[in-house]
């Protein structure tokens, strides 16, 4: 325990009462100048969480097998109660996906044949990567999620991130070994989209709940429940097509959509590598809507 | 001479305790859920754990350690690196203020103390991650993370005071 009152303390005590003082004030001061670093010129502070993510991306995964072993086994459980609804429901939905197979090959022949037709230039060939999750930061601010994968399996930024439904995010920091996607339904993400069968452009902004908005949209434009909206294309960054979700609240302030995505089945993301030279690369990430912040 | 080299590593891995801990609780805080609605509101593991070895074993956890645990959870998470630094730390310096006042209080009452001081904590780390985004963020979820993070705290505290108590028992 601490002995007050001792002739050497006295000498000391006031030096020893301003060093902590002293100490907060430095560490709060080093904070403050790193928030205003990240802002202006991120570069040092990207070098510097890059590091950090690649050295926690391996404790993670660590951490994330029996988190990822229980998830299974509840969901194991689950299945066994709905056995029987469960195999109605797909029944169903296989004579549903048996018709729209027909449908599908009815226009994959036509698409040949008009592409034939028109001698259209075929879009470039995509790339997957397949990238576990092994972080959900999570927070009341952020949404993204942390990949076991980076720059040396092909990762770059800007990359789209789906899972079998369709887009979850993209990739916004990339290490070596790891990266980090920021989910379509983070305040700062930004993703131009197309909606209904009009292809009305808008751009699909989140605001960290769980339906983002669709932006910019013309005044015009018509656009109704159940509508579906996919990615464009616009800016070069991500493939156009990928399937992202579906309109569900029209209303005076804002349309919302409902994503594909199931939230609570990201494990594993794939990342579609759309094979753009890297100086486009550069060029669409700096332009404005490239950049999330 | 042998003997004295043995404890003092034992001391030193001892002192590692709360950083350790803390640094812990930072992975575990992060680690995926897959249950989308719970992370946003995960409780704030990390604000506990400072709270409690700066209570208990201040010397301990030193501003510095403090500084670069919050400068971890910072750039995992992808808020703007400098705002859990400053949350954790101010938590940390209004105890070392009032040193005598938490380090005398029991555990209930402690427990109020960290509910009225995390408050505080949300409302700057709202405040400063507003900021860093350039924009009004809804403090919503912020307040559910508040909720829990308050009601984690018992079984937290007592979870590390726990583990604590086995190591210096082991000791004897």
């Amino acid at each position: 325990m601490r002995k007050l009152g001792t002739p050497s303390t006295r000498v000391v005590a006031p030096v020893k009462a301003w060093a902590p003082r002293l100490g907060f004030a430095v560490m709060v001061g080093a904070a403050l100048t790193l928030m205003v670093l990240d802002r202006y010129d991120s570069r040092f502070t990207e070098r510097v969480r890059t590091t950090v993510m690649d050295g926690v991306t391996p404790l993670l995964d660590i951490i994330s097998r029996p988190v990822d072993s229980a998830a299974e086994v509840m969901a194991a459980a689950d299945e066994l109660a709905n056995l029987r609804s469960e195999n109605e429901h797909l029944r169903t939905q296989n004579e549903r996906l048996l018709r729209w197979q027909q449908v599908a090959r009815r226009l994959g022949a036509e698409n040949d044949a008009l592409r034939d037709l028109t001698h259209l230039v075929p879009a470039p060939g995509l790339d997957f990567i397949t990238a576990r999750a092994v972080g959900d930061p999570g927070g009341a601010y952020v949404r993204s999620l942390l990949i076991s994968a980076g720059s040396d399996h092909g990762v770059a930024e800007g990359q789209a991130a789906i899972t079998g439904e369709g887009l979850a995010g993209r990739v916004l920091h990339v290490g070596r070994r790891s990266a980090r996607v920021l989910l379509i339904t983070d305040i700062n993400s930004r993703v131009p989209v197309v909606a209904g069968d009009s292809r009305e452009r808008a751009v699909l902004g989140g605001d960290n709940t769980k339906l983002p908005k669709l932006l910019y949209l013309d005044l015009e434009a018509k656009l109704h429940e159940g509508d579906v909206v996919l990615t464009s294309g616009h800016g070069g960054v991500l493939p156009p097509g990928i399937p992202v979700g579906v309109v569900t609240q029209v209303g005076e302030e804002a349309i919302r959509v409902t994503p594909f995505v199931d939230w609570s089945h990201t494990e594993y993301l794939r990342l579609v590598d759309y094979g753009l030279p890297a100086e486009l690369r550069e060029i669409t990430n700096t332009a404005p809507g490239g950049e999330p912040r | 001479m042998k003997q004295s080299f043995w404890l003092r590593l034992d001391l030193f891995a001892r002192s590692l305790f709360p950083c350790l801990v803390t640094l812990g609780l930072v992975l575990l805080g992060s680690a995926p859920l897959r249950v989308p609605e719970l992370s946003a509101i995960m409780p704030a593991l990390s604000l506990i754990a400072v709270y409690h070895f700066t209570i208990h074993h201040p010397r301990l956890l030193p501003y510095w350690a403090t500084f670069l645990i919050g400068i971890l959870q910072d750039l995992i998470s992808g808020i703007p690196p400098g705002v859990s630094v400053i949350v954790l730390l101010t938590v940390q310096a209004v105890i070392r203020a009032r040193y005598r006042y938490f380090a005398t209080a029991g555990f209930s009452l402690n427990w109020l103390n960290f509910l009225l001081l995390s408050a505080a904590a949300f409302m700057i780390g709202w405040l400063l991650t507003s900021i860093g985004f350039m924009r009004v963020l809804d403090p919503r979820p912020a307040v559910f993370q508040y909720l829990l993070t308050g009601a984690v705290y018992p079984v937290l505290a007592w979870l590390i005071m726990r583990v604590r108590k086995t190591f210096r028992e082991e000791n004897l």
